[in-house]
């Protein structure tokens, strides 16, 4: 092999090196982008998911209702309520929000794309819920039904600042 | 029925720092206390305050509306750019009539359509409330509105033909409490402003009252809370607008979102148990529209 076809043999596998490996870190890149929030392999199971989790904590709140305004409500409902909310509100930024399960994206979706473009902040909406309820759940053990009465209205704002600000109802 | 939580002895502070409800409107001799009434009945934070970490009443807060994107005003007592040095008439004139001071209209975001039908009473007991707020310096942000709507100078037509007369005249056979509950609803709530569709001018459609609206405030749907049974919320009890009002949550246990919740937080929850019983009373009494 002469020098010269050496020479450039390589230069062009220089070449080939740094572009692919140009694609290679625009790929990444591209990939990093992409899954700064994860997607889900199956996103409207994930919905379905979703709305029962939230029909349960929406269950647990008229439950506990029941106690808090004296409509043959109870200690040990408002107890289990409590505790259902609890367990719901930590699944919610962990794992019921992938990134392909917003309005458009899913037939039926009621979650709004400023979930995904301003995630921390949704983070920290999910975060009050979760303190909320744990402050519930010990209101719950403690039975004053003031004390259980002003948590159940503070789970209730961090449900509706939440709404308010991610979710869009269909009807 | 009673205000359950304050039944039991918890003031609904559901904002932080929150206060209890004031007394009712017409009690008391502080107009200053009065006042705030007035202005959580009105709901004025919300659009008045950019965030909820940024001077209060300062203005700033961006309102998107299917017209383009308006800013709130600032409404502190600052003399440069607040509502500073402003007389009783000026402010009765702004919510009445829609015109500044120098004889500029206002643009209809700014509910003057609804706050025409306040009292004079009211207006400078909310005054009086405003006056004694910190004064705060932060210059006007302008809006961003396309044309023709952007154009101030058509105002005083658009005002020409959709300001109805203020003060709302008695209704034959309707009690005290349906009365308060429509001036609550219909002048200081303000409520028909989101829930009523508008026509192609912006003027709420009053034949439609509360039927709800496709393109509320950032172009999204707002409920029918008119006495419809399917669309709207007439086969909720009055106990459960009550409470919803209080607090938010819906008789299915869900609660209210798309603004609504604010709504809840800086005022409805503010109010007295008896304010939100006859607000219950007159919905149930609204026409079914749309």
């Amino acid at each position: 092999m002469s020098r010269i076809s050496q020479k450039r043999g390589i230069v062009r596998n220089a070449v080939i090196c740094v572009a692919s490996a140009g694609c290679l870190v625009a790929a990444i890149g591209q990939a990093a982008a992409q899954s700064q929030r994860p997607v889900s392999a199956d996103p409207a199971a994930v919905v379905k998911e979703r709305e029962t989790t939230m029909k349960s904590m929406g269950d647990a709140m008229k439950k506990i209702s029941a106690y808090v305004k004296n409509e043959g409500g109870t200690v040990e409902g408002v107890r289990e309520g409590a505790a259902a909310i609890r367990q719901a509100s930590q699944k919610i930024a962990p794992s019921l929000f992938p990134a392909d399960t917003g309005i458009g994206r899913i037939d039926g979706s009621e979650a709004k794309p400023e979930i995904w473009q301003q995630w921390p902040k949704f983070e920290q909406a999910a975060a009050r819920l979760v303190t909320a309820s744990n402050e519930l759940s010990s209101a719950a053990d403690g039975g004053d039904r003031a004390t259980i009465a002003r948590q159940f209205g503070q789970v209730g704002q961090s449900c509706g600042g939440c709404h308010d600000d991610f979710r869009q109802k269909k009807n | 029925m009673a205000s359950w939580l304050l039944r039991l002895g918890v003031p609904l502070a559901l904002a932080a720092g929150g206060v209890a409800p004031s007394m009712a409107q017409t009690a008391g001799d502080d107009p200053v206390k009065r006042g705030e009434y007035i202005f959580d009945a009105a709901g004025c934070l919300g659009c008045h305050t950019e965030s909820k970490e940024a001077p209060r009443l300062a203005g700033g807060r961006a309102l998107k509306t299917p017209f383009g994107t308006f800013y709130g005003p600032n409404i502190t007592p600052d003399p440069e750019t607040g509502i500073g040095g402003w007389t009783d008439e000026d402010f009765i004139r702004a919510l009445r009539e829609g015109r500044s001071p120098d004889g500029t209209a206002y643009f209809p975001v700014f509910p003057y359509t609804s706050f025409r039908h306040l009292t004079d009473q009211d207006l400078r007991d909310l005054k009086a409330y405003l006056d004694a707020q910190p004064a705060v310096s932060k210059p006007n942000r302008p809006h961003d509105v396309s044309p023709p709507f952007g154009w101030r100078f058509l105002l005083p037509a658009w005002q020409a033909l959709f300001l109805e007369d203020g003060g709302l005249s008695p209704e034959p056979g309707r009690d005290a409490q349906w009365e308060r509950g429509r001036y609550l609803v219909q002048a200081a709530g303000h409520c028909g402003e989101c829930h009523s569709p508008r026509n192609f001018l912006g003027a709420m459609d009053h034949g439609r009252m509360l039927a709800g609206s496709a393109d509320g405030p950032e172009g999204k749907p707002v409920p029918n809370i008119t006495s419809d049974s399917e669309k709207g919320i007439g086969n909720w009890s009055p106990g459960e607008i009550a409470f919803m009002l209080e607090i938010g949550m819906m008789p299915d246990g869900d609660f209210v979102g798309g603004g609504m919740n604010e709504v809840v937080e800086n005022s409805t929850s503010r109010l007295t148990a008896e304010d939100r019983e006859a607000i219950a009373a007159y919905l149930l009494t609204v026409p079914p529209g749309g």
